[in-house]
């Protein structure tokens, strides 16, 4: 037997899969994708400019990851999921990446390009294993879980910002209140605190009343309040933080760095970057799986898988950190008309030439609007409604609840762990679920086994075997989905056992492989288990053994 | 009247004897150090922070560009990369910090480099734990080992240019800029592509430590013209330092707020010109 690791049927899906599809190409609406693409670009920017904060990198980094991500994520994809900076990655970049350097410094950066490199590997493999599917696993409980949390730890995350105190990179909401509670009365600047709050009230008031733009209005009220306090108390007074003059670059080429201590830096980061792939890719799937709910487009989850390993293997060369399929920007996308890759493609340009004609103004975006903005979309993806309703179920609120308070206390690695494990729980549970229907052959007994018989439910098969002590069964495992060796062995046992006792016992084989297994068992046992390959057999030899014992025994 | 002259002449043969045997002796060449660090295949946080800063000292516009509103770097002023006596060397981390009754609190270096960004590069405040102001920080302490805490490293600043007993006069100066100066810094004080603008949009501001006529004439005299410093005398220093001082230049933050803004804004049109090659 020659074992080949792909078919060749397999070997073209992989290749179709990595190559840009360009079927769209008929179905686009040129001028309709642009609009779509420009309101994209105005959205995405200031977010790419506070997920860069998040990261902990200049802001410019973020607006490279909104350009080129999103670009290779839509060229590879072929869907209107829109890739690019994503919270919950650029939180965990920084939390892995504080680790070795100051935020922002040289060795910083370099650490987030190894690291995005690293992440863009692993979803690779995850996608060449043909993972993609397997994050339909997460339960909708623990990503509600996990979104709520991550809400959470933006609201904090922009404390530091809103109130100009340095020092509140701390990863845990606790520490940052005790920090502020000490030492925050003589450290808090007033102006941000003022301009902040300003910013942040607009926008939630405006919430209801605006629902698409309700950011951008906040952010102009921000805008005005700060010029307005710097017409009377100069910036190196106030000291109020601005984002100051981008310096941007069209083709911002980087090569992640490369030597001994690097690599040494790389494996300690493998856990971190496993981490951060499969929230990653988590979410784009979490959102294809909702675009296939939702009627009209079709989307092949592992060509997306693809699209976003590639995009992200290829970030650091363009000096971008990694990013994901975003929630907000592809539901936004899609409701206003997008259906092929072409709009986020549109996107990516748009903000390439919003920075460089608008770039010189970034300039004097204040830090706390930046914030509060960012306090806004933090607010936004807790979602009260969505949390009472899971109330109802007493488990799935568990679920939720659990992977929450991991998240607040033990930061969103540790989170995403438990929610994992939590959404498995169900499943495994299900999959040792082993029933039986117990059918009278004559004198003896057919168990008719439904579910997996394997390590984990051998404990229940005995049960069952034991209910039909001191006569002769069939074990049936035409309704039994996954068989595995020590199965067998247990059959094999309880077979030798039985003739013992004078009783027979016959299986009957569904599969080529569970008959295999069992022969193979049987061989090494020197045993003689009588296998048969349909229960019709099984009966015949059943009733010719009973007719050839000594009846009077 | 004879006394004071006399006196003056005395103190200025003083200083400058003073300058000559302390100038050279006050380098322990660091800055062939740090430019060593660029070969080493891996930086420690520490030793990359401290390559940044040199690059950032040395290409500000560029690389600094958040907080940068002119066509300055930190090293037209802090010669040699803040390593040239005499000419506001950086090796001054002992210096730091200081108590300062102004705010009622310890000053670290970074408020001097905050400030230099905010005045001689007429750009924005950063943030105290910006990147940019780290890295300058730990580019300072690398200049400064083996400098002894609390005590003036030698050559810090400026020599400062002793009274010559006549007012600095901005016409003189006018003339010696003309003379000593132009060939390189540009009738009207632009910059050329071989030197620094020295007034109008692109150059420091009125907040500036070098807008303050001592300091830049002690500058002047002891580092330019530059292939021939110290050829002026004293009071033809004092003479182009007034002189410089009363040109156009952008406003002082703390005063004016609109300007500011206005300032800005025609910058922000203005075509961008040539970065001046180091
Ligand atoms: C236009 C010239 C100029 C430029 C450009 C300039 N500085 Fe300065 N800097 C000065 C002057 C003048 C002083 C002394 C100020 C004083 O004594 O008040 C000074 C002082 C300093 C000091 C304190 C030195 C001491 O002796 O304590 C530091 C640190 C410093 N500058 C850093 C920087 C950095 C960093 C940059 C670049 C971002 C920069 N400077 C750009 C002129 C300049
Ligand atoms: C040979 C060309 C040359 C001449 C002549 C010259 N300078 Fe400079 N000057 C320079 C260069 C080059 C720098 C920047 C030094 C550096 O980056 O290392 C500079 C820097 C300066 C600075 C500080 C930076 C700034 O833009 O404010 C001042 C002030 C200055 N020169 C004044 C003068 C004055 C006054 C004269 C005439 C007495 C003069 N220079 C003559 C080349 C020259």
């Amino acid at each position: 037997m020659t074992f080949r690791l792909l078919t060749s049927v397999q070997q073209n899906a992989l290749f179709r899969e990595a190559c840009p599809n360009l079927s769209w190409l008929r179905r686009m609406r040129p001028r309709q994708e642009a609009f779509i693409g420009f309101v994209g670009a105005v959205l995405v920017i200031p977010q790419a400019v506070s997920f860069a904060y998040l990261a902990g990198l200049p802001p410019e980094y973020g607006l490279y990851c909104a350009i080129y991500v999103t670009l290779f994520a839509c060229l590879f994809g072929n869907s209107t999921i829109v890739g690019g900076p994503n919270t919950a990655v650029a939180m965990l970049i920084g939390e892995e990446v504080i680790r070795f350097a100051g935020r922002g410094s040289p060795l910083y950066i370099d650490g987030v390009l190894i690291l995005s490199l690293l992440v863009g590997l692993i979803q690779l493999m995850i996608w060449l294993l043909r993972g993609g599917r397997y994050f339909q696993y997460f339960s909708p409980a623990a990503v509600l879980g996990i979104t709520t949390g991550v809400g959470f730890q933006i609201l904090f995350s922009t404390l530091e910002g809103i109130t100009g105190v340095d020092g509140l990179n701390v990863p845990f909401f606790f520490q940052k209140i005790a920090i502020l509670m000490m030492s925050g009365e003589d450290l808090i600047n007033p102006y941000a605190v003022t301009v902040g709050v300003l910013t942040i009230v607009t926008g939630v008031g405006l919430r209801r009343l605006l629902p698409r733009t309700h950011i951008l209005v906040a952010a102009a009220v921000g805008i005005l309040a700060a010029s307005s306090i710097h017409a009377f108390q100069p910036q190196v007074i106030t000291e109020m933080e601005m984002l100051g003059r981008l310096p941007f670059s069209l083709f911002p080429f980087s090569t992640p760095p490369w030597g001994n201590d690097y690599f040494h830096m790389a494996l300690e980061m493998i856990p971190a970057a496993t981490a951060i792939a499969v929230i990653g890719l988590a979410q784009t799937m979490v959102i294809a799986k909702g675009i296939n709910l939702d009627h009209g487009e079709r989307v092949n989850l592992d060509k997306e898988a693809f699209a976003q390993a590639a995009s992200n293997f290829l970030a650091p060369f363009f000096s971008s950190f990694a990013g994901s399929g975003s929630f907000n920007r592809t539901a936004l996308n899609r409701q206003i008309g997008a259906n092929t890759p072409l709009s986020g493609i549109f996107s990516s340009g748009f903000v390439l030439l919003l920075s460089v004609v608008c770039g010189a103004y970034f300039a004097y975006l204040p830090m706390p609007v930046m914030a509060g903005m960012l306090f806004i979309v933090g607010l936004a993806t807790i979602k009260p409604m969505e949390i009472r309703r899971l109330a109802q179920v007493r488990q799935e609120f568990a679920t939720f609840a659990a992977t929450f308070v991991t998240i607040a206390f033990m930061g969103l690695n540790t989170g995403l762990v438990v929610a994992l494990l939590l959404s498995l729980i169900p499943f495994i549970l299900g999959a040792t679920r082993l029933e039986c229907k117990r059918v009278r052959v004559g004198p003896g007994m057919a168990l008719e086994l439904h579910g997996n018989l394997f390590f984990a439910s051998l404990d229940q098969f005995s049960t069952y075997l034991s209910q039909a002590e001191g006569m002769p069964v069939i074990i049936d495992l035409r309704h039994v989905a996954y068989f595995d060796n020590s199965a067998a062995e247990l059959i094999l046992r309880e077979e030798h056992r039985r003739r013992q006792q004078g009783f027979l016992l016959v299986v009957s084989a569904h599969t080529s492989e569970q008959e295999a297994l069992l022969l193979s068992a049987n061989a090494g046992q020197a045993g003689d288990l009588a296998v048969v390959s349909s229960l019709q057999e099984a009966k015949v030899l059943l009733k010719t053994a009973l007719a050839t014992t000594d009846p009077d025994r | 009247m004879k006394v004071k002259l006399a006196r003056h002449l005395i103190l200025s043969i003083m200083f400058s004897v003073a300058f000559w045997i302390l100038a050279p002796a006050a380098w322990p060449g660091s800055l062939e150090e740090v430019e060593s660090l660029a070969k080493r295949p891996f930086l420690d946080d520490y030793l990359s922070n401290v390559l940044f800063g040199y690059r950032l000292v040395t290409d500000t516009t560029k690389l600094a560009a958040r907080y940068v509103g002119n066509r300055l770097r930190c090293s037209n002023c802090h010669l040699d990369a803040g390593t040239r006596a005499g000419a506001l060397p950086l090796h001054v981390a002992g210096m730091y910090p200081k108590w300062r009754d102004k705010n009622g609190r310890s000053n670290g270096v970074g408020l001097r480099i905050r400030e230099c960004f905010a005045y001689s590069m007429d750009g924005l405040m950063p943030p105290e734990n910006a990147p940019e102001v780290l890295a300058i920080s730990a580019y300072i302490n690398f200049l400064s080992k083996g400098q002894v805490i609390g005590e003036a490293p030698p050559g810090r600043g400026v020599p400062i240019v002793p009274d010559t007993g006549f007012e600095p006069n901005p016409a003189n100066g006018g003339e010696v800029y003309r003379e000593r100066c132009s060939v390189c810094h540009g009738d009207h004080g632009d910059g050329s592509s071989n030197a620094p603008p020295l007034w109008g949009l692109n150059s420091y501001n009125k907040g500036a430590g070098m807008h303050r006529i001592p300091t830049s004439a002690g500058f002047i005299w002891a580092n330019m013209p530059v292939g021939n410093e110290k050829s002026l005398s004293h009071q033809q220093a004092l003479d182009v330092a007034a002189f410089l001082h009363v040109q156009l230049r952008p406003s002082d933050p703390r005063e004016s707020r609109l300007g500011k803004l206005f300032e800005k804004l025609m910058r922000s049109f203005s075509p961008q010109q040539e970065q001046i090659p180091q």
